[in-house]
């Protein structure tokens, strides 16, 4: 008896640890259509030459993961791209020699702490060439997270470093990840006259408003990708069998579930008092399935069905109904 | 948006996805990885580059200091020890990480070993063509490579004179290598091949272009060649292996060559010869350690200190007279097989060499042509062994005409009285020794030179020495260096005084085979003492020596009675005694 309460335990132990690194975004990314429209606008600008892009929108709607899917899958379109991710802090590369050691040190290079701002520099610009020279369109992406907090400062030194990388036969792609404020920036950028011009003209002349989930087969699709997603990886396991495998045997589907969540998100939007087609941003999406899927786990058995209450719970606790309030808030 | 109205690429992803079951999902790694990521044009790394190349290119690309590059090797040296002569080559160096490092192939960054050239210390037996004479202590260098950016562990091999891609002759920086501390040698050669391409202008045009000329194996001929160098060398050196028989190789100095000769031949271990080695008064131990074998055997043979030389002189000028073949002349006819073939051996086994570092490839070699590896050898490049040994051998074991020294106190092996010994003069020019007997004919001298050479047991001696002798000029012969003139062996057999010239000139290079030549001197360090030698005697060896004493009685009672002016006389007798003219 006591071995069975340990394996439960163990069990239980086990899917919290499955849970926290899915919602923590360190366990896998699945495709959704908005990642897939991102890689079809970011494949059309590297093959038309541009230098970068901005890509905006609000806080959780999965920018970031969505990004490196697109970076990854980028691979398989259009070969070896070499891309690095540089998450912006404000507070402390204001000077030269701090940015280039954050990036360094992003690239995890090996010399990011030594020598003089020149050295960082160059130092750089000889890995971004080395990399780019491996690449199979002679283009390295910077993707730029949190850019919102760039400064004109630092569109500068991108201007340079893609002139130095220009200069050595290869391509800095700049995509520029951030918040709507983006947007602002862009504008205020062409406002401040020709001087800036040339950092919209080559950065930001590329603009996608990532979209967040908003229709019943967007859901669906999502569903059918973590049904199919196999966690733990080099198991036989599907996600979802983590939580319900006698239901799963026995046929249940997850997208079938997709209905009732799609009508439990728009309930919880106009409950709120908002107008027009919900938005659902990832986030709310994942931590509204994992808590499903936890709730499921004691009813687990052939011929399972999943009452709306429980639906709605699991939408409730994900904190989609305050995401809501808070934009009704901001307008 | 639908999948299904996704572009092809997403189109085809799904379709593999659902048909094989991997997850469209792609996994997250972990959260942050090692710091190992470098700037490095990677490409640029060429075969057989040396640490020292790599190391200041590494340090221009990363504007750092050359004691961070040092500093960045730590984690890859193993935390026992970062000493040795190449980098690479240091136990538990880590080489995949290393390989890592520069995101270069593997196999390719192995190729910076020296070590990987060959699996031993040298490439031929006692030469000094190999791998423990590479050395860093001076930066070598090919004014074509370092014009180009490259340096190879080739250059630094001071028995190598030209570099083996350009064919060039290298070149030496006036600057010693200053020692990198406690890190491996060839570290030092960092610095000086940094300022060469980076500070100086000039000697490396390229090098502060923004990118540098990829290696591509297709265009780098040369270094296809090396390779073939190296396979070729690998090749010698098997060959090597599997022919030479290296237990009686001796490398000591004459007393202790001749100690381990003793210990040899009376059957001494191991334990034993190390303890006649040590000895500071090795001659009393020596004495003690021979007298103590004695009595496990059923003969003894009393041998004259100083007279050994005489005695293996004269036994191996009656094998070259008779048919007999012991073992030394076996030895001596199977490599005299192989040079007579038409250095057909050394062609197989030097081919690539010759291809290499001869005249080019493609040349075939025309039978009734010189040999190929003559000219190679002409032209300066490898020293053709076979051809070496041919000519040694002629003239040291196998001479049909002999330069004689004087025989004295022999009379106890041979039973001729000492009225009966006749001048004769030594290898190494005339002997000025009192003259006995009748000096100008020939036909005497040589009968009775096979009539004072040992027989039976003092035989098998000789032959053991002799034996020795074989295997000690083997390594004296490949044991030549370019600074030995190469031309002038191949003229020994026409001009012996040579031989004699070289011997004194290059006695260090000839050492093993010197020693023993020479080791007279080391018998003459017991002070002339007679040492107890007893041997084992074979049946057949045995039944040779009561033959060969019988007929010697006769020999000696008709000799009593009869003078020898009369050379009919003796040739009856030859007649009689061994049908033999």
């Amino acid at each position: 008896m006591s071995i069975s309460i340990g394996q439960a335990d163990s069990e239980v132990v086990q899917r919290q640890k499955l849970s926290t690194r899915v919602m923590a975004g360190r366990a896998f990314a699945i495709k959704t259509p908005p990642a897939v429209q991102y890689a079809r606008e970011l494949t059309t600008w590297l093959t038309m030459g541009s230098q970068g892009a901005i890509v905006y929108g609000r806080p959780r709607l999965g920018k970031t993961l969505a990004t490196r899917w697109v970076l990854r899958a980028l691979q398989e379109v259009l070969g070896s791209v070499p891309w690095l991710e540089v998450p912006i802090r404000s507070q402390t590369i204001t000077s030269e020699r701090e940015f280039f050691q954050h990036l360094l040190r992003c690239a995890k290079h090996k010399h990011y702490l030594t020598g003089t701002a020149g050295d960082k520099r160059d130092r750089w610009t000889e890995w971004l060439s080395a990399r780019a020279r491996r690449s199979a369109v002679n283009a390295h992406i910077l993707f730029i997270d949190e850019a919102h907090q760039l400064t004109p400062r630092h569109y500068g030194w991108l201007v340079e470093m893609a002139n130095e990388l220009d200069q050595r036969g290869y391509r800095l792609f700049c995509l520029l990840v951030g918040q709507s404020k983006l947007l602002t920036e862009k504008r205020k950028l062409i406002d401040e006259g020709e001087e800036r011009e040339q950092i919209v003209g080559r950065f930001m002349l590329r603009e996608l408003q990532f979209p967040a989930i908003s229709s019943l087969d967007d859901i669906r699709d999502c569903y059918e990708q973590y049904a199919n997603t196999v966690y733990p990886p080099n198991t036989d396991t599907r996600f979802p069998e983590n939580f319900v495998p006698q239901a799963i045997a026995a046929g249940f589907e997850l997208s079938k579930l997709a209905p009732g969540v799609w009508a439990s998100f728009e309930r919880s939007w106009l409950s709120i008092g908002l107008e027009g087609v919900p938005v659902v941003p990832m986030h709310y999406l994942t931590a509204s399935l994992v808590g499903l899927l936890n709730a499921l786990v004691t009813d687990d058995r052939a011929g399972l069905t999943v009452p709306a209450s429980l639906i709605d719970q699991a939408i409730r606790k994900s904190g989609y109904s305050n995401f809501l309030s808070a934009m009704k808030t901001r307008g | 948006m639908r999948s299904d109205e996704c572009l092809p690429w997403c189109e085809r992803i799904t379709r593999a996805d659902l048909v094989g079951k991997v997850p469209m999902s792609q996994y997250v790694g972990p959260l942050a990885g090692q710091l190992n990521a470098s700037s490095w044009r990677s490409g640029t790394l060429r075969p057989f580059e040396s640490m020292g190349s790599v190391g200041a290119k590494y340090i221009y690309l990363n504007r750092i200091r050359q004691r961070e590059f040092r500093l960045l090797l730590l984690s890859y040296f193993p935390s026992t020890s970062r000493l040795g002569t190449c980098t690479i080559d240091v136990d538990g160096f880590r080489l995949n990480a290393f390989a890592d490092l520069f995101q270069e192939p593997r196999l390719l960054v192995s190729t910076m070993s020296v070590e990987k050239l060959d699996s031993d210390d040298t490439v031929m037996p006692g030469s000094d063509m190999g791998l423990a004479k590479w050395s860093v202590d001076v930066l070598r260098y090919c004014p074509a490579c370092i014009a180009q950016g490259y340096h190879s562990i080739w250059h630094q091999f001071p028995w190598l004179d030209e570099c083996v891609f350009h064919l060039m002759p290298l070149q030496v920086h006036g600057k010693k290598i200053a020692s990198p501390g406690k890190f491996s040698a060839d570290l030092g050669l960092v610095q000086p091949l940094y300022e060469m391409w980076f500070e100086s202008a000039g000697v490396w045009p390229r090098a502060k272009e923004p990118s540098w000329p990829l290696y591509n194996e297709s265009s780098e001929g040369k270094v296809a060649a090396a390779s073939r160098l190296q396979r070729q060398l690998r090749r010698v050196s098997r060959c090597f292996k599997t022919t030479y028989d290296p237990s009686p190789y001796v490398s000591a100095r004459a007393p202790e060559n001749y100690a381990i000769l003793v210990s040899y031949l009376a059957g001494g271990t191991g334990k034993a010869l190390r303890h006649l080695m040590r000895s500071e008064e090795r001659n009393e131990r020596l004495c003690s350690y021979t007298i103590k074998t004695n009595r496990e055997h059923a003969t003894s043979l009393i041998a004259v200190a100083g007279s050994i030389e005489d005695l293996c002189y004269l036994r191996r000028y009656a094998c070259t007279l008779s048919d007999e073949m012991p073992g030394w002349k076996v030895v001596l006819h199977r490599w005299m097989k192989k040079t007579e073939g038409r250095h057909q051996t050394c062609i197989n086994a030097f081919s690539g060499l010759y291809r290499t570092w001869g005249n080019g490839p493609g040349q075939i070699w025309k039978k009734g042509a010189p040999p190929p590896c003559l000219a190679a050898l002409r032209a300066g490049f490898l020293p053709c062994l076979q051809l070496l040994l041919s000519e040694v051998f002629r003239n040291v074991f196998l001479k049909d005409h002999w330069n004689h020294r004087y025989l004295l106190n022999h009379q106890q092996y041979s039973g001729l009285s000492p009225e009966l010994l006749i001048r004769i003069e030594g290898d190494f020019g005339p002997i000025d020794f009192p003259l006995i007997g009748d000096t100008d004919d020939l036909r005497q001298r040589e009968l009775l030179s096979f009539f004072r050479s040992p027989q039976g047991g003092l035989a098998e001696l000789c032959d053991a020495i002799l034996l020795l002798k074989v295997w000690s000029w083997i390594n004296a012969a490949i044991a030549l260096d370019d600074s030995i003139d190469k031309s002038a062996l191949l003229r020994i057999s026409k001009e012996p005084e040579l031989l004699s010239s070289m011997l004194q000139t290059h006695g260090d290079r000839f050492r093993p085979s010197y020693a023993i030549y020479a080791c007279d001197e080391g018998v003459a360090v017991t002070g002339m003492v007679n040492f107890p030698f007893k041997m084992a005697l074979s049946r057949e060896a045995a039944g040779h020596r009561q033959l060969v004493l019988k007929k010697i009685q006769n020999i000696h009672e008709r000799l009593n009675c009869a003078q020898v002016s009369n050379m009919l006389a003796i040739d009856q007798i030859m007649k009689q005694c061994f049908d033999r003219p």
